[in-house]
């Protein structure tokens, strides 16, 4: 009986029902929208790393990472393409020669890091490829390098010239090669381009003179949140020669940040969240206490208070249920195409054009908030009818009436 | 007008809680904004702080062209012009000044790219704070000494420990290879990782002997007292500097990555105010629309009696005004509160996030701000939303009829 009265009391005045309605509709689409945006952003922050070289799970002789000597080369790296081709949970991985050492032009010299590659494998687990953004990339030619947009500045060289690049080989003397420059890149990090460069993996094994040997394997998984347990039956399967380090361990600096950068859209989460609570609430009063002189009506034909007050509580719950369905709906329809088409943050600034690839936010439609925020609007929707309602039935019936 | 301006006002306070509701949506509005706008802003600020006083300094005076490409021969004689027109300037507090080369270290069979700084450890520390962020063993204290502090990843990667001599080696500003033999007396640690693995500091004279400079640098850092007037005194120092080879420099030209970071989390900040605002803005539409349409039988009343239409559309928007004035004032004032309790009780952030402070000096908190363009733009804003979601409950009652507005319920 209760229920039907409250569902056709809803109905019976629209107009207010409606604004009470709107504001549950507009903050379940913000919580939508700035929820995708904040993972988007987080998420951004994680993937032009992974993306840009560290993949998500890389494997080395044991103590590499903490020091890359040439002597530290892979043991035996047919072992480790069989573990990799078997295991259906990987991807696609880049077997690597990784050597520091100089690169210079003519003009000036700089620090690097030289990564050997096989330009097809390579492909599959970085942006390098899609990066380039004068000449070509490598192809299977030993004289083919290419380098950042930094780096070529500070060496004053373009596609076409000549660099020497030089590094200490496995017998301690110096290893050095003449390259050909066919493809400079630009990634999201400027330090990366001043720093790296790519030429394919025999030029540096004959440069460093090792033979057929590799130093690392980057490794996209299927699914980058797995990646603790591939970790943990990668290092099973290698043993104790191999150290295997996920994109955590790695770049510890990022989690860290990104940590404080999640802690930080928590409170400006927390402030959207109350701005919009107190909108519904705001709403929800105004609604209720126009009607207390229709509750005093009510109260004198001798309807029970409690029941008036259950009445108000369950009309609350419904407009709030009413307003979940909506906002969702609305708010995933506003979301899903942006998470494909991506907000391109340099449009509201040109400073920010330079900056590449790493401008363009994607939202993140996470499961678990929205369910979360979905299961509470009602309940705010009845928190704003509480005071009200007991206000209401306080009255008595005669002052009720009078009520303006 | 004035009767009009008397209604509205005595309209107001007729139905207190009906005004009262109205006036916390518009308070409520301004206090987020100004606290949301607060704390990007303030926690923007204290970034830059921090980075800049971690290396980069306030300003530099370098060569032209230096900042595109730093290359050893780019560099000036600090003769007494120079340290005396900075010194001359108003803002500046301190100042140090560097060599930059890259280089090669090497230790036993293991050897490095490296980037050398030749730096004053005593001038130095008024102007930065790498000096003191010492992870083990010392900095030198003498400008010509053969002791250097390097990266401690550097350390871990030579394989080397503190108190091990390691040669360096490095093109010259004459083009000859010049190589010395040092000692490793500390390791810094900087924040970025790609640093902490390049990094060799030593005194300055011996890097300008090192690298037969003479008594030239490549660069001078400056602190300066505040972060918000640079651009002043870079303009004041430009004209007074006594080569014009050379050029000031603030740090977001010496560090365009940090101005570009800061500038993609300020639009994104904007983002979420614009989320905010719209939240706000539909609050009080809602709010405004309510109390306009619950009275829209005492409208009726007053339209069946002669008011013209338009004069009753004038009497709601000025009532609407009203309240959202107040609501400013209100807003602003405890905005304000907050905003100065954030900046004596920051937010800081405890748990792992400490292991940053204690690692890099880098601190983990958000703070807020008083910068008086909060104010104004919140202010602005949030008008501006009001009369805007005051224009539809207006043609509400414009296009209301006397005789459906006295039925209404």
């Amino acid at each position: 009986m209760l229920i039907k009265l409250a569902w056709r009391n809803i109905w019976r005045n629209r107009r207010r029902s409606l604004i009470v309605l709107t504001s549950v509709v507009v903050g379940l689409v913000a919580i939508i929208i700035s929820d995708g945006l904040s993972n988007g952003m987080i998420g951004q922050m994680l993937f032009n790393q992974i993306n840009l070289n560290i993949s998500h799970i890389q494997i080395h002789k044991k103590g590499f990472n903490g020091n890359k000597l040439v002597k530290n080369y892979i043991p035996d790296y047919n072992k480790v393409d069989e573990v990799l081709k078997r295991d259906p949970s990987i991807k696609a991985y880049s077997k690597r020669v990784f050597v520091t050492g100089i690169l210079s032009s003519a003009n000036n010299s700089s620090g690097v890091m030289i990564y050997g590659i096989d330009p097809a494998e390579e492909a599959k687990v970085s942006i390098i490829k899609n990066s380039i953004i004068e000449g070509t990339y490598l192809t299977n030619n030993k004289r083919d390098i290419i380098i950042g947009k930094k780096l070529a500045e500070k060496l004053e060289v373009g596609v076409g010239d000549k660099v020497v690049a030089m590094a200490n080989t496995l017998k301690g003397d110096i290893g050095s090669d003449v390259f050909r420059i066919v493809g400079i890149f630009r990634t999201a990090s400027s330090e990366f381009d001043k720093t790296s460069i790519y030429i394919v993996a025999a030029a540096a094994q004959n440069m460093l003179n090792i033979g057929n040997k590799y130093y690392e394997y980057a490794i996209i998984t299927n699914n980058y949140e797995d990646v603790d347990k591939i970790q943990k039956s990668l290092e099973n399967k290698l043993g104790k020669d191999y150290e295997v380090l996920s994109y955590r361990d790695l770049l510890p600096m990022l989690i860290y940040q990104i940590e404080i950068y999640k802690e930080t859209m928590w409170i400006l989460n927390l402030i959207i969240g109350l701005a919009l609570i107190f909108g519904i609430i705001n709403s929800m009063l105004m609604s209720v206490f126009e009607r207390v002189r229709e509750f005093g009506i009510l109260m004198s034909i001798g309807m029970k208070n409690s029941k008036i007050y259950l009445m108000i509580v369950i009309e609350a719950f419904i407009i709030g249920i009413i307003g979940t369905i909506a906002g969702l709906v609305i708010g995933l329809l506003l979301e899903i195409p942006l998470t494909h088409t991506g907000i391109d943050l340099s449009i509201f600034s040109t400073g920010l054009e330079a900056f590449g690839i790493g401008t363009i936010i994607y939202p993140i439609i996470s499961a678990g908030n929205i369910i979360l925020s979905s299961l509470f609007m009602p309940f705010i929707a009845i928190l704003g009818a509480l005071y009200p309602a007991y206000k209401a039935i306080k009255l008595e019936p005669i002052y009720a009436i009078y009520f303006v | 007008m004035r009767l009009l301006l008397k209604l509205a006002w005595r309209n107001i306070w007729r139905n207190k809680r009906r005004s009262i509701l109205t006036l916390a949506a518009v308070t409520f509005a301004v206090l987020m904004a100004i606290g949301m706008r607060g704390i990007q802003l303030g926690t923007y600020a204290l970034n830059i702080k921090t980075a800049v006083e971690l290396f980069s300094g306030y300003l530099q005076v370098q060569t032209k062209g230096y900042n595109e490409t730093p290359k050893l021969s780019l560099c000036f004689r600090e003769d007494k012009n120079i340290k005396s027109a900075i010194e001359s300037t108003k803002g500046i507090q301190s100042y140090s000044s560097r060599v930059y080369a890259d280089g090669l270290i090497s230790f036993k069979d293991n050897s490095r790219g490296v980037a050398i700084f030749g730096i004053q450890p005593d001038k130095e520390k008024e102007v930065t704070t790498f000096v003191e962020n010492i992870d083990t063993g010392k900095f030198f204290t003498s400008d010509s000494s053969d002791e250097i502090v390097v990266g401690s990843q550097l350390l871990k990667n030579l394989n080397a420990k503190i108190g091990d001599e390691v040669v360096l080696l490095a093109q010259g500003f004459d083009g000859s290879l010049g190589n010395q033999k040092f000692k490793i007396v500390g390791t810094v640690r900087l924040g970025v990782q790609e640093m902490e693995a390049t990094v060799v500091f030593m005194g300055l004279k011996s890097a300008q002997s090192l690298l037969a400079l003479g008594n030239k640098v490549n660069v001078i850092a400056i602190k300066a007292n505040d972060l918000n007037n640079l651009n002043e005194i870079k303009n004041s120092l430009n004209t007074k500097l006594p080569n014009k080879n050379l050029t000031v420099l603030p740090w977001n030209q010496v560090n365009p990555e940090l101005q570009q970071a800061i500038q993609l989390d300020n639009i994104s900040g904007i983002l979420f105010l614009g989320i905010l605002i719209v939240i706000v803005a539909f609050g009080i539409l809602n709010t405004v629309l309510m109390s306009v349409t619950e009275r829209f039988r005492e409208f009726g009343v007053i339209l069946s009696i002669g008011m013209p239409q338009k004069k009753l559309t004038y009497l709601v928007y000025i009532e609407t005004l009203f309240i959202a004035l107040i609501g400013l004032l209100f807003g602003n004032l405890l905005g304000y509160f907050v905003n100065y309790y954030l900046i004596l009780h920051p937010i800081v952030f405890g748990g792992e996030l400490k292991k940053l402070y204690e690692l890099y000096h880098f601190l983990p908190e958000l703070r807020s701000s008083l910068q008086i363009s909060i104010f104004i733009y919140v202010s602005f804003s949030i008008i501006g939303i009001s009369i805007l979601s005051c224009l539809y409950p207006a043609y509400r009652v414009y296009k209301l009829e006397p005789l459906k507005g006295i039925r209404q319920t």
